[in-house]
């Protein structure tokens, strides 16, 4: 058996839990989450990487959680095909139904969509900073801010205030809009 | 709430129980991606020696999160340089001409040992560099192991990196089994020598497994076929390279010939080189079967897919033949390299977003991250055509004195469909100083929702009882498609301090669209189990998938190949489909168009 082959079991071994976890904050589904684990081992061993052990393996794997379930995202002519399945119901989307039930975290992320709830994941999740979390997804920084933005917007109602909403460097596009409207 | 610490408490209690992921079927198509991986740039026959000027992937690449635009910057150029753009110039491009010859227009991009599916039909090149020596221990396996033997022999006397060498395993023509490369550094690159007076043989046993799902080969009759990828070749005899003749005419004599043979191999520099050996017969002794791969290959005992009668003109391929294909973005892509861009108005750059093949090193411009890439190309492909202000004005953000229409108008130049442009929808803007991103402009289609989706198409077609049928995101050859947008906000690029104020005066105004051709693999959910999808879009043709096999489970007999594109239920079984997300390969494309400057007030 050759390295890879030993790494990937390892990381299996000892993070697959884990990495479902994060494959489910992302997408929301746990047979999907399983999909997109699968796809990004794929994605991280198919290339030779010099020197990958088990932790870093882990790393690439979450980075291309995220890609491969925004790539998908991106094959318009596909998401157009299944938007329905991930498009918010009438009775998620309604803000005062989320705030009466005191909604869940993983029921509020349900509400955002693809794009807004990657972001969410990567810079709270994963403490990326906008410019990270761009060049992450293969976004403009401004686009991010803007699904930062709303997708905060959203889960604000849902679950009350966030704390760490107004930290370091996620959103200033609700300032602006207050700032302007002063 | 903090939603860092509520979100690692959802992933920690997520409803995942009995799911598990199929460690053992990602292992397999890694494996089998790896050992494909050297064949994605270049086919050829038994024997036969190709030049090819593509970069080699680097050993980070193929995430698309990665961003170093300088490790492959200068071989993909020097690629260019020395071999003409791929059939340029010297030796390097006579051979790849015949690499072209042999293998058709797509012979660089072609997937070379497809699991399922055929070699290239391919002729033979003359006067190799290298050629792979090699035998079978015994032409009759009992065991279920492969037993062979094999070595470079060579005329030259060399250097080069190599993975390594791989193979293929063929049924009646059929790849069926791969051999993976044994590198001596697993996953790594090593360095090697040829040896004129001397061939290293190596002896290696290898499990005989299907591609598929690794079960033992059965019974039958096989070929197997060696491969091996050279690069970085440097000869160990060569000689310094003549003086050029002086550009003042001092030099009244015209150089005379250069003994090719004498001072170089014929090998350009940064040229890849794919040896494949002759093929060598074997049989793995039993009872045979009359078609052991039928559940995998949609043999004959199946029943034959239900067909409605399609016009007589209709093609019978439902395959975009047409579209253009990674493979050949690619080498549009290298061929058109360029140097620095000024902006000017009109001018138009094309650079690379991400590369799932990882020979094309992704680059990226925009907010915070330095000046426009050293490495783009000038591809005529893409017209655009931007009607946009000359003036904003600007508040916090936001344009105001009513949003300006922008018109777009973009043009397929090309004899490719585009078929997975969806830049109609989508417009974004630039405003640059200093050859720097300062400021990014968004503008917004009002006809459409979030999800790019025609709301006024949707409400009439809801309206008359109909099925709203999506609109292609195909960009036809010579065709043209016009949209407009409000240009809505126009924010200053984001520093460590927070939002940057977007100051007045003029800026460079770019326009970027997205272009991803390729094709890839959709999971999802429907109510019932999970559905695995292959979908052929335009990166078909570089598979060497066929325009006429759907890739089908074993239990998709019925379905036809309609709409490029072919799904089964999977229901996460191990199935045969697992061919389809193996063959994945995308290459997507940034477009710059400057448009000229835009006054900010």
């Amino acid at each position: 058996m050759s390295d890879w082959r030993d790494t990937m079991s390892q990381l299996m071994r000892d993070r697959e839990r884990a990495l479902l976890g994060y494959a489910y904050l992302v997408c929301g589904n746990g047979h999907l989450a399983q999909d997109l684990v699968q796809d990004a081992l794929v994605r991280t061993f198919a290339h030779p990487r010099p020197g990958l052990t088990a932790t870093k393996a882990e790393a690439y794997v979450r980075r291309a959680i995220t890609t491969v379930y925004i790539d998908g995202y991106r094959r318009e002519q596909r998401w157009r095909r299944v938007q329905h399945l991930f498009r918010p119901t009438t009775e998620s989307v309604d803000p005062l139904a989320g705030v009466e039930a005191s909604a869940d975290v993983l029921e509020a992320l349900a509400t955002l969509t693809p794009r807004e709830r990657a972001c969410v994941v990567l810079r709270f999740f994963d403490d990326l900073t906008v410019p990270d979390i761009a060049h992450q997804l293969g976004l403009a920084p401004g686009s991010v801010k803007r699904y930062l933005h709303d997708a905060l917007g959203r889960l604000e109602l849902l679950l009350g205030p966030l704390e760490d909403h107004d930290e370091a460097d996620a959103v200033d596009v609700s300032a602006r809009r207050r700032k302007e409207g002063d | 709430m903090r939603l860092s610490e509520a979100l690692r408490s959802a992933a920690d209690r997520a409803p995942l129980e009995g799911i598990e992921v199929d460690a053992a079927r990602a292992r397999r198509r890694v494996a089998t991606q790896r050992g494909l991986r050297m064949g994605a740039n270049g086919t050829l026959a038994g024997g036969m020696v190709v030049v090819l000027g593509f970069g080699v992937a680097g050993a980070m690449d193929g995430m698309a999160g990665s961003m170093d635009s300088t490790s492959g910057e200068g071989r993909e150029e020097a690629a260019v340089a020395e071999d003409g753009a791929l059939g340029g110039t010297g030796d390097a491009g006579d051979m790849s001409a015949e690499a072209d010859a042999a293998g058709g227009g797509a012979a660089s991009s072609l997937a070379w040992g497809l699991c399922g599916e055929e070699l290239p039909e391919l002729g033979t090149g003359d006067d190799p560099l290298a050629t792979i020596d090699a035998s079978v221990t015994t032409p009759e396996v009992s065991d279920g192991v492969l037993g062979f033997d094999a070595g470079l022999a060579s005329s030259v006397d060399a250097t080069f990196e190599t993975f390594g060498m791989s193979g293929v395993v063929l049924w009646d023509g059929v790849v069926v089994a791969t051999i993976p490369a044994v590198a001596r550094e697993p996953g790594e690159s090593y360095g090697s020598q040829l040896m004129s007076d001397a061939i290293g043989m190596e002896m290696r046993e290898e499990p005989l497994e299907n591609c598929w799902d690794g079960s033992a080969l059965p019974a039958g009759d096989y070929t197997l076929v060696l491969t091996q990828e050279l690069y970085g070749i440097e000869p160990l005899d060569a000689e310094p390279a003549p003086e050029p003749a002086p550009a003042d005419g001092g030099a009244s004599e015209e150089p005379g010939p250069v003994d090719d043979a004498a001072t170089d191999p014929g090998i350009a520099a940064d040229a890849s080189i794919r040896l494949v050996s002759e093929p060598m017969p074997f049989t793995v002794t039993g009872d045979a079967e009359d078609d052991p791969f039928a559940a995998y290959l949609g043999g004959s005992d199946d029943p034959a897919p239900v067909q409605v009668d399609p016009p007589a003109t209709e093609p019978s391929s439902a395959v975009d033949d047409s579209a253009l294909d990674p493979g050949t973005a690619r080498e549009l892509y290298l061929a058109g390299l360029a140097g620095a861009w000024d902006m000017a108005p009109g001018t138009q750059r094309w650079t690379v977003s991400s590369d799932w093949s990882g020979g094309l090193d992704a680059t990226w411009f925009g907010c915070g991250n330095g000046t426009f890439p050293a490495r783009s190309s000038e591809i005529d492909l893409l017209g655009v055509e931007v009607d946009a202000p000359s003036v904003i004005d600007v508040s916090y953000g936001w344009v105001i004195d009513g949003n300006p229409l922008v018109s777009t108008t973009l043009t397929n130049t090309s004899d490719w469909d585009l078929t997975q442009f969806w830049g109609q929808n989508e417009l974004q803007l630039m405003l640059v100083r200093d050859g720097k991103v300062v400021a990014e402009g968004y503008a917004v289609d009002p006809h459409r929702d979030a999800y790019a989706v025609d709301m006024l198409e949707a409400e009439r077609a809801e309206a008359d009882g109909t099925v709203d049928v999506d609109p292609t995101a195909t960009l036809a050859a010579h065709a043209s498609d016009a949209a407009e947008f409000l240009w809505r906000e126009v924010d200053g690029c984001w520093t460590d301090s927070g939002a940057s104020e977007v100051e007045p005066g003029t800026y460079t105004l770019l326009a970027s669209h997205y272009l991803s051709v390729g094709g890839g693999v959709l999971t999802m959910e429907d109510g019932w189990g999970t559905e695995d999808e292959a979908w052929l879009g335009d990166g078909d043709t570089d598979l060497g998938l066929g325009s006429s096999e759907p890739l089908l489970t074993p239990d998709d007999s019925g379905l036809a190949a309609t709409g490029g594109r072919t799904s089964g239920s999977s229901a996460g079984s191990d199935a045969a489909i697992a061919v389809a997300p193996d063959a994945y390969d995308a290459v997507d494309f940034q477009v710059w168009t400057s448009l000229g400057t835009v006054t900010v007030r």
